[in-house]
């Protein structure tokens, strides 16, 4: 979305359109093709990636759809961590292209990663190898350290080469139990 | 055009504009390609290439750029190519979704090899959900 007042202005206005959205109706292409809508005469200029999902708690599934935003990350209990991808599309407002939902499932003691540009992208790398050094990072951290402490090694695993530019912000969850 | 034609406005007007963009197209490079767009829409020079043969990063300021400058020559009904060879922003573009968005040419030749035609409206603003539950953009 880019940095500064304005793009913080704009942000402030999506993520309360999409409050108001959700309690109409929270399903993901609802909420989306709404935003859509509310991108294409309200923000015209703007450039707004997201990842929008719920989550049913009670059997770890995620419906989500991604609007031109990098892929939220599984982390599994046994240690795999992969790229949740499948359902790519553009940047809200942009027109001429299909709308996808992915449900993904989490399993007791899987984590879900979703995260900003900040933490994978650098001028002198490829982006596809920002994605893997962050697969790498989750698998290294593993899934049997306290969420928080995961999180901020990875981050820290991610940010220590000292060439990160722009901000940051990543988000993870964990389905709580063992197998 | 042929050599034999004259080179009026007219013919210009109906010709690929090529937009050249090297090195970092970024928060502080992506102003200039927006006047350069600009400049060209506003003499109703509708049909752009953006050439980023020589582009080795483009960030969302540039993502931003672009399609702003999409948004604004099919408004017109003009038409808009990317030119990319390079891998990482063939990545990037396609991790934004936006390689399906852009019509992307492997080269200058490629994309302006016929003249540029009229682009098809886009559809109407109104999201439709189709029967495999997926919907519009």
């Amino acid at each position: 979305m880019g940095r500064g007042v304005l793009a913080s202005t704009t942000m402030t206005r999506i993520r309360t359109a999409i409050r108001a959205y959700a309690s109409v109706d929270a399903t993901p292409l609802a909420v989306v093709a709404t935003l859509d809508r509310f991108a294409r005469s309200e923000a015209p200029d703007d450039f707004v990636t997201l990842v929008y999902g719920v989550l049913d708690t009670a059997h770890g599934r995620v419906r989500l759809v991604n609007a031109g935003h990098l892929p939220p990350v599984i982390a599994t209990m046994d240690g795999t961590a992969l790229l949740a991808d499948d359902a790519a599309s553009v940047p809200l407002g942009v027109p001429g292209c299909r709308r996808t939902e992915a449900e993904l499932h989490l399993g007791p003691g899987d984590a879900l990663l979703l995260f900003t540009d900040g933490l994978v992208e650098r001028r002198d790398r490829a982006i596809d190898d920002g994605l893997s050094a962050l697969l790498e990072a989750l698998r290294r951290t593993g899934a049997h350290v306290p969420l928080d402490e995961s999180l901020q090694s990875v981050v820290t695993l991610m940010t220590a080469d000292g060439a990160a530019e722009d901000d940051v912000t990543a988000l993870v969850i964990r389905r709580g139990g063992t197998r | 055009m042929t050599e034999q034609d004259p080179v009026t406005d007219q013919d210009a007007a109906q010709d690929w504009v090529p937009i050249v963009i090297a090195g970092e197209l970024d928060l502080y490079s992506a102003p200039d390609l927006r006047e350069q767009v600009l400049k060209a829409v506003n003499t109703g020079r509708l049909h752009i290439v953006l050439d980023l043969s020589d582009a080795t990063f483009v960030d969302s300021s540039g993502f931003a750029v672009m399609v702003s400058a999409y948004k604004r020559v099919r408004a017109l009904d003009g038409t808009m190519r990317v030119v990319c060879a390079d891998k990482s922003v063939l990545s990037a573009l396609r991790i934004s979704g936006l390689d399906r968005v852009f019509e992307v040419f492997p080269d200058m030749a490629a994309a302006t090899s016929e003249p540029p035609s009229p682009a098809v409206p886009p559809a109407e603003a109104t999201p439709s959900v189709h029967a495999d539950g997926s919907a519009d953009a």
